[in-house]
């Protein structure tokens, strides 16, 4: 029983995982496009008369409550301290931080199931 | 009965995620009227009959939102002239800077508005007869386009000529489209579009929404935290 139990938690954390994996690189490509290619763009090229990147901006904002909800939740499964929890959440808004909390989590499931 | 005490530092913790989740709501609140500003900005609705100034302002008062962009009819004398340099003029789909010939207009009951009547000529013209000015009126400007010098304007705003008249002025500015003297005759004058000028708030409707969205889903985040350790133990794998 207790197996069957560690068993369907683990796959629910690999679940969680995952989401929180691929929102991860996708939300660090959206940051890295928004901090090096919408903001220079904007403000030192074009100053404000042309938008053709404000769509990164859209983009970014609309996924990035998506991926606040991934890491909220592969937190809580991951059992990890609310420190962690707002470290990994934050994590969404630098361009590489999110990468590098991407590889941590996959490092502590593998350090897990090993 | 056992009754459960609640330790200061609960409390103290409760307290301070309150004070952040209601920053963060106020954050979403101020994001939404953006939102709001921006859609409000997008549907301008001017109308196209020329009223008369003393209708739709009053010279020593701010200029009514409503009163912006229309277009407006006043009679009256010029009494002294002004040159806005580096002032950016509509000029097909761009903007091209140039100094206008900004003159203040008397009109009956000590009162006056700035007119800019065109792009500066380099002969200055003599205007001394009373004359029917029509054009659109605009909220005076906040930001200098210019160096101070001389008898010069660094942006369009009558509070800067208020040391050299002693006329009650309106707010605002005209750039007028059409001058003619008292017999119906037209006075001439490099004239500049005036275009329907519409305020510019910064963003998109959608890029707010989601900022709005965002700063409520971390209050809600912040909120949780109280009861973090108890969702994580039930919860965690």
């Amino acid at each position: 029983m207790s197996t069957a139990n560690n068993s369907a938690n683990l796959k629910g954390l690999q679940s969680a995982m995952n989401r929180f994996r691929v929102m991860a690189i996708w939300c660090g490509v959206m940051s890295l496009l928004l901090w090096f290619v919408n903001v220079p763009t904007h403000y030192l090229i074009f100053k404000g008369s042309h938008h053709y990147f404000t769509w990164i901006a859209l983009v970014h904002g609309f996924t990035y409550p998506i991926y606040v909800l991934a890491a909220f939740h592969y937190c809580l499964k991951a059992r990890k301290s609310f420190n962690s929890t707002i470290m990994f959440i934050l994590a969404g808004t630098l361009p590489v931080a999110s990468f590098i909390a991407e590889r941590r989590a996959l490092a502590e499931f593998r350090a897990l199931t090993k | 009965m056992r009754i459960r005490r609640i330790s200061r530092s609960t409390i103290s913790k409760a307290v301070v995620a309150l004070l952040i989740a209601l920053v963060f709501v106020e954050l979403g609140i101020w994001q939404l009227h953006r939102a709001q500003d921006v859609n409000k900005a997008g549907k301008i609705t001017v109308s196209k009959d020329v009223a008369k100034l003393e209708d739709i302002s009053s010279a020593g008062a701010n200029l009514p939102p409503s009163a912006a962009n229309r277009m407006v009819e006043m009679s009256g004398r010029y009494v002294k002239a002004f040159s806005a340099p580096n002032q950016l003029v509509v000029r097909g789909n761009g903007t091209t800077p140039a100094t206008l010939e900004v003159r203040l207009l008397k009109i009956s009951g000590d009162r006056g508005i700035l007119v800019v009547r065109g792009i500066e000529n380099t002969k200055f013209q003599t205007l001394t007869e009373d004359v029917k000015v029509v054009g659109r009126i605009y909220p005076r400007q906040t930001s200098d386009k210019s160096q101070p010098s001389g008898n010069s304007l660094t942006r369009l705003d009558p509070g800067l000529v208020t040391g050299v008249t002693k006329l009650s002025l309106y707010d605002g500015y005209v750039i007028a489209q059409l001058e003619s003297t008292t017999y119906g005759l037209g006075i001439r004058a490099n004239r500049i579009p005036a275009p329907i000028q519409i305020s510019k708030v910064a963003g998109y409707y959608w890029q707010h929404i989601t900022y709005v969205f965002i700063w409520w889903l971390l209050a809600l985040l912040v909120l949780s935290a109280p009861f973090y350790n108890r969702l994580r133990d039930k919860m965690g794998a």
